[in-house]
């Protein structure tokens, strides 16, 4: 710096678009006359976009580690008054939030998409009411109230009811405008619970593929053209390198979480899909990844929360590394301070990279005494 | 939600965009000229909104608004380069969508050629030139947002035009003979 200082003309005063080179002076005119690629009413609509339920997630995701299942019980009686009461408020769109809160508190690993489900059928529940009872009485309040109530989704995590508390917030706001906001304060690391993944040795097995059921979805594809509006995406990014990407998906609300390892959860129009129709989306699922830059180890559409083929993941990244060729016998092994390919040691920085690749594909890191190991 | 909230919010939200509404231009051209893929810059932009919505009750003076809005600006364009490093063949990608808009193909070469130049440039001679020349904001102002001294932008804006100079040098003077 000192010698740029030294080289620079003393009273040096720069003026815009004088670089004291004619060429780029106009070459600099012409991109700086480049129409905008976003305009204000797009900020404008982000941020009408927003809720206040979303300032307000991080005290009710408090509120909700320490009393969920005080105000589950509560929010339960609540619901039931809410579908034996057809009189919908202003105010129900609140409280949906908190309710679908709670349910994030009492989350177990096997019961958290069922109970999603359930409750975001509540939610249509109440936006039904809410609208019919608009229709009936021709209320400007009651119609704000549907409005809110049928585009505020909380979805939940499936996780590990002992290890992890973490929750995720997507609220997809406005039918025409699709704007994203994601609360992660606690987000952690997913533990999966499969037997096979949990001492780290590389004796993993193959999980089941999951079925796709037939029949159980519409999809309302015309004349194979794209659903895909890509004019309103908004991406997040996440430490653990997952990322919630939000499209408007057959004009709703779309929003996908993905990593590495595919799918985490895929919500249309506030409505939680199951993993096992995931591969109909597949649309989503790849544009997602293409999105976020995101480099999916098996299939876009595989179930992230399903282990996948770590062996068969791990030799696909030594054959795309050129380490090995894709027919050829090898012995690999990873540990936490070394790498060995038939008996070599990988550098440092392949070694990390595969490690990566292995934390990637298993949602976890290598134990600290852990060693995976693959020989073909 | 009762009804103060949702007034306190419409509040809120008309504070942020009156903030927010005399540098949207200048916010737009340092993304747009920093991060050439479209799609890229549109989500930027976007995602920087969305952030600074989110905490800008913290910003205690106004003035600060500014450093506030292009530091977190600065920050995503970062992580998203970080992104991009990690999957080979992005570069070229990002070269080959950027929007032709002059309508004479040397001269959309020439374009090429210069915003490819200009992603060629550190990240701290990219930074000055692209908020100087293109955002149109004044050398205090870069000096905010970059924590640098006046003379310490100045003298980076220098070294950016030459060495945007030196790189184009062949390429400019070939087309044009």
């Amino acid at each position: 710096m000192s010698e740029l200082r030294d080289n620079m003309p003393e009273n040096f005063e720069p003026v815009k678009g004088e670089t004291g080179n004619k060429q780029l002076d106009s070459l600099f005119k012409e991109i700086a006359a480049e129409p905008l690629l976003f305009s204000k009413e797009e900020a404008f609509e982000i941020i009408g976009a927003t809720t206040v339920a979303d300032a307000t997630s991080t005290s009710i995701n408090r509120t909700v580690v320490v009393g969920g299942a005080i105000l589950f019980s509560a929010l339960t009686g609540w619901l039931y008054y809410q579908f034996s009461n057809s009189e919908t408020t202003q105010d129900s769109a609140a409280n949906n939030t908190v309710e679908i809160d709670a349910s994030a508190s009492n989350t177990t690993s096997d019961a958290s998409s069922d109970k999603n489900a359930s409750f975001s059928a509540a939610q249509e529940e109440i936006s039904r009411n809410a609208e019919n009872q608009n229709s009936r009485n021709d209320n400007a309040t009651i119609e704000n109230a549907a409005s809110e109530n049928s585009n505020n989704n909380v979805a939940v995590e499936n996780h590990s009811a002992k290890t992890n508390e973490s929750l995720t917030a997507n609220k997809m706001i406005s039918g025409a405008s699709v704007a994203t906001k994601v609360e992660s304060n606690k987000r952690k690391t997913i533990h999966l619970t499969t037997t096979s993944n949990k001492k780290g040795t590389g004796k993993l097995t193959l999980a089941k593929a999951p079925e796709v059921k037939s029949g159980s979805m519409t999809l309302k594809k015309d004349n194979g053209a794209s659903l895909l509006s890509k004019t309103k995406v908004t991406q997040r990014f996440y430490a653990d390198g997952s990322a919630t990407v939000a499209f408007e998906y057959n004009k709703e609300p779309a929003v996908i979480t993905i990593n590495p390892r595919g799918i985490e959860q895929l919500t249309i129009n506030n409505k939680l899909i199951k993993s096992e129709e995931y591969s109909l989306y597949e649309e989503i699922a790849s544009e997602a990844f293409r999105r976020a830059k995101i480099e999916p180890l098996s299939e876009p559409t595989h179930d992230a929360k399903v282990i996948g083929d770590i062996p068969g993941i791990m030799t696909r990244a030594l054959v795309r590394r050129n380490l090995i060729s894709a027919d050829e016998k090898f012995d690999f092994v990873l540990t936490g301070a070394n790498a060995f390919l038939n008996g070599k040691v990988l550098e440092e920085e392949q070694r990390l990279d595969l490690l990566q690749v292995y934390q990637n594909a298993s949602g976890k890191p290598l134990p600290k005494e852990g060693r995976f190991s693959v020989k073909q | 939600m009762g009804s103060r909230d949702l007034e306190i919010e419409a509040e809120r939200k008309a504070k942020f965009m009156s903030l927010y509404d005399p540098l949207h231009e200048r916010l737009v051209r340092f993304v747009q000229t920093t991060v050439w893929d479209r799609e890229e810059a549109q989500d930027i932009v976007s995602e920087t909104i969305l952030s600074a919505f989110e905490h800008f009750d913290k910003v205690r003076h106004h003035e600060a608004f500014l450093y506030y809005l292009f530091t977190i600006a600065k920050r995503k364009i970062n992580r998203r380069y970080a992104q991009q490093k990690r999957l080979s063949g992005m570069s070229e990608e990002i070269i080959d969508r950027t929007p032709d808009t002059s309508p004479d193909v040397h001269r959309q070469i020439q374009i090429k050629e210069l915003r490819d130049a200009i992603t060629k440039l550190p990240d701290k001679y990219r930074e000055p030139l692209v908020l100087f020349e293109f955002s149109g904001l004044s050398i205090k102002e870069i000096a905010e947002i970059t924590e640098l001294s006046e003379n310490g932008v100045k003298s980076r804006l220098l070294r950016a035009r030459q060495q945007l100079s030196e790189l184009l040098e062949g390429t400019l003077h070939e087309r044009t003979t």
